[in-house]
């Protein structure tokens, strides 16, 4: 191992060498500009109508990749999420921490003093460990955006913000507010920000954990979850 | 297990394998109709296919340039990054960073580069227990296999030998549901999620413009992978570059369609660095090793080509020789068509001659590829880069052939000739012959031939019916 170079050296060295090495070659081809304007398959919604149009896409598209989609307006949120929680009889779950997405500190008292019931744990998922985690049933998270296209949910990792929230436990249930919607892949690398404020890690979710690796034969829930619920609030 | 032998004996105890040439048939015939029916549904398929062409070709064109801006950028969001010039490297540096951080159990998210360099062993010799998490790599780890498909590692196997090696590595109860074995597996690597210390990952791309690398998978193993433990390590080949985060997404479209029939794969993650200082959870080391071993010969000569590929699948699962003679017969990291290319350019031609040959040139590969990489074409060109060392034998009759082909009367007089070189079977197959047409035939058999040839058949009856 003696002798060796730095990393950097080595990097920049090969970098060097390749670019001599390449000084002659004439099948360079220029970089489109605008990738957009053939890889985007749903448009931007203008209005209130348009927004009709990709609450209906991605609940469509949702359903395609497995998930469980339910509807809401903004005054009943609460209870037909906590109905849905209860048709799970989770022992243990996950709250949303304060800030993601749709869950401001308001709503998460809100849900906090809902779901409160004997027999029923509540974590904070900033205090919660390993143990708890593994062990919970089901993680109640917001998202940092929705994909109409696929039916995707886009989950970015940050101060309280568990990874494992949307992974571990075997069902998650994500609250999108359809304000929160955009309408194509294309659109929502624009919303990451820059360096620094773009997240370590950004997941984009699309339906329950599933393999087909035995015989073709579709499983879900390997390692992620295995349901997936999407409430969809007005 | 995995056979062994010359390509002949290998493909033709592959053929042997009545069960798996059927399992091969289903799954790959199942994934051309799900790549056909996601791609009816873009708006404009071919156009995103060409545009994906374009952009990684000037990528490739480019590549210093971009790499430059990639090690730049993902320094700069706090990872490390560092170059293998080969496999021996890349073991060395990946094996190297387990000793110093203490690591003692690594987990593995599915990665063919990491296979390609032999990586496993390199960490079991510096006492890292590796465990492969991708449940069909999982499989293949702990049977002693060799995966038959860049996408779907265990398409060869039946759930009774899953189920078999479940049952043996872990203690679990025999089953052979594939839903129970499923269960059965994640209540195991669960456990050896929640103990690791060090995760190991592929990229499927990498974007220069941010110094992002990111990962496509459907089963969580990745996510977990790349989250769990303190120290994260990812390989990729220097090829995996995209110039800017906006052209993502044409690439996300076109993987998981072409090679699943799914819009995207469940989970697309795109990593940014290790973890933040107040982030609630994640590696609080990322290693990005960017991987030459023979990569940058191939792009500074005329397959540069063949380094667009994105590792989809697609032309595996469109290939009827990959579909009959499944991965194995490959002998190789890389099977099928791609395969047959990449194989012999990063591992030496000599050794690998036969592969490019194992082919009928039928172009389905071609109609399928995502960055449409001109396969056939590329096949053609590898041949001929060996037809010198080809036996005398089948040069001269390659010579033969030309003349032939080359004037009407000549052709249909040797159609005639032929007839008496070839011994049909019983059946009307044709598996032998004599001379030169034996040694074809050696891997090749002929349907029966029909009484009149299709001239013949056109002088005599159809030419009068127009």
């Amino acid at each position: 191992m003696s002798g060796e170079q730095p990393p950097q050296d080595t990097l920049a060295d090969f970098i060097g060498s390749l670019a001599r090495r390449l000084t002659r070659r004439s099948n360079d081809v220029s970089l489109p500009p605008e990738p957009e304007a053939i890889a985007r398959q749903v448009a931007p919604a203008p209005d209130e109508a348009g927004n009709e149009r990709l609450v209906a896409r991605f609940v469509q598209a949702a359903t395609d990749a497995g998930a469980c989609v339910h509807r809401a307006a903004n005054a009943d949120w609460l209870e037909t999420l906590a109905q849905l929680v209860q048709g799970r009889r989770p022992r243990a779950l996950l709250l949303p921490p304060i800030g993601d997405g749709f869950f401001d500190a308001e709503r998460v008292a809100q849900l906090a003093r809902r779901l409160a019931a004997p027999g029923l744990t509540l974590h904070e998922p900033g205090a919660v460990g390993d143990d708890e985690l593994f062990a919970a049933d089901l993680a109640i998270t917001g998202v940092a955006a929705a994909i109409a296209e696929t039916g995707t949910i886009v989950c970015a990792s940050g101060p309280h913000l568990r990874r494992m929230a949307s992974l571990a436990p075997p069902v998650h249930i994500a609250v999108v507010g359809t304000d929160q919607l955009l309408p194509d892949v294309c659109d929502c690398f624009g919303a990451l920000g820059d360096w620094p404020q773009r997240p370590a890690a950004v997941s984009l979710i699309t339906g329950p954990s599933k393999t087909a690796d035995i015989e073709g034969i579709l499983v879900t829930g390997v390692h992620g979850p295995g349901e997936l619920h999407l409430l969809l609030v007005r | 297990m995995t056979p062994q032998g010359t390509f002949p004996q290998r493909v033709a105890a592959c053929l042997a394998d009545g069960r798996v040439v059927q399992a091969v048939h289903e799954a790959t015939l199942r994934k051309v109709e799900a790549r056909a029916a996601a791609f009816a549904q873009l708006r404009d398929g071919d156009r995103l296919r060409e545009l994906a062409a374009q952009i990684r070709q000037h990528t490739l064109a480019n590549l210093p340039h971009y790499l430059e801006r990639f090690v730049a950028a993902a320094r700069a969001n706090g990872a490390q990054v560092h170059f293998a010039p080969d496999a021996a490297g890349a073991r060395a540096i990946i094996s190297g960073i387990a000793r110093e951080r203490g690591c003692r159990l690594a987990v593995k998210s599915k990665s063919m580069t990491s296979e390609e360099v032999a990586l496993n062993d390199a960490l079991q010799a510096v006492g890292v227990r590796v465990v492969e998490t991708d449940l069909g790599e999982f499989i293949v780890q702990i049977d002693h296999d060799r995966p038959s498909h860049i996408v779907t590692p265990i398409i060869h196997k039946n759930r009774r030998q899953v189920a078999e090696a479940l049952a043996r590595e872990t203690g679990c109860d025999y089953t052979e549901d594939p839903r129970e074995l499923t269960l059965s597996a994640r209540r195991y690597l669960r456990e050896i999620f929640r103990r690791c210390d060090l995760g190991i990952s592929g990229a499927n791309f990498a974007v220069a413009e941010t110094g992002t690398i990111c990962l496509c998978t459907n089963e969580g193993n990745g996510r977990m992978t790349v989250s769990r433990p303190r120290v994260h390590i990812a390989l990729l080949g220097i090829e995996k570059l995209v110039p800017r985060l906006r052209d993502l997404p044409v690439f996300l479209k076109l993987l998981a369609r072409s090679s699943t029939g799914q819009p995207l794969t469940v989970y697309t993650t795109l990593i940014n660095g290790p973890r933040r200082g107040d982030d609630a959870d994640g590696p609080a080391e990322l290693h990005i090793v960017l991987l030459d071993n023979g990569r940058s010969e191939i792009l500074t000569g005329p397959f540069a080509e063949v380094l667009r590929c994105i590792r989809c699948g697609a032309c595996l699962n469109a290939c009827p020789v990959f579909r009959n003679i499944s991965g194995h017969a490959y002998g190789s990291v890389y099977p099928g068509p791609i395969g047959s290319l990449l194989t012999p350019l990063l591992a030496g031609l000599q050794q690998h001659a036969e592969l490019p040959r194992a082919s009928s040139l039928c172009g389905a590969c071609q109609l399928v590829c995502p960055v449409k990489i001109d396969i056939p074409q590329l096949l053609i060109r590898l041949r001929a880069r060996t037809t010198g060392d080809q036996p005398l034998s089948k040069r001269v009759g390659m010579r033969l052939w030309r003349g032939l082909v080359g004037s009407a009367a000549l052709f249909e007089w040797a159609q005639r000739m032929l007839r008496r070189l070839l011994r049909p079977e019983r059946d009307g197959w044709i598996r032998d012959g004599w001379g030169p047409a034996g040694k074809w035939l050696e891997v090749r058999d002929l349907p029966p031939i029909p009484r009149r040839s299709f001239r013949r058949l056109w002088r005599e009856e159809l030419s009068n019916e127009r």
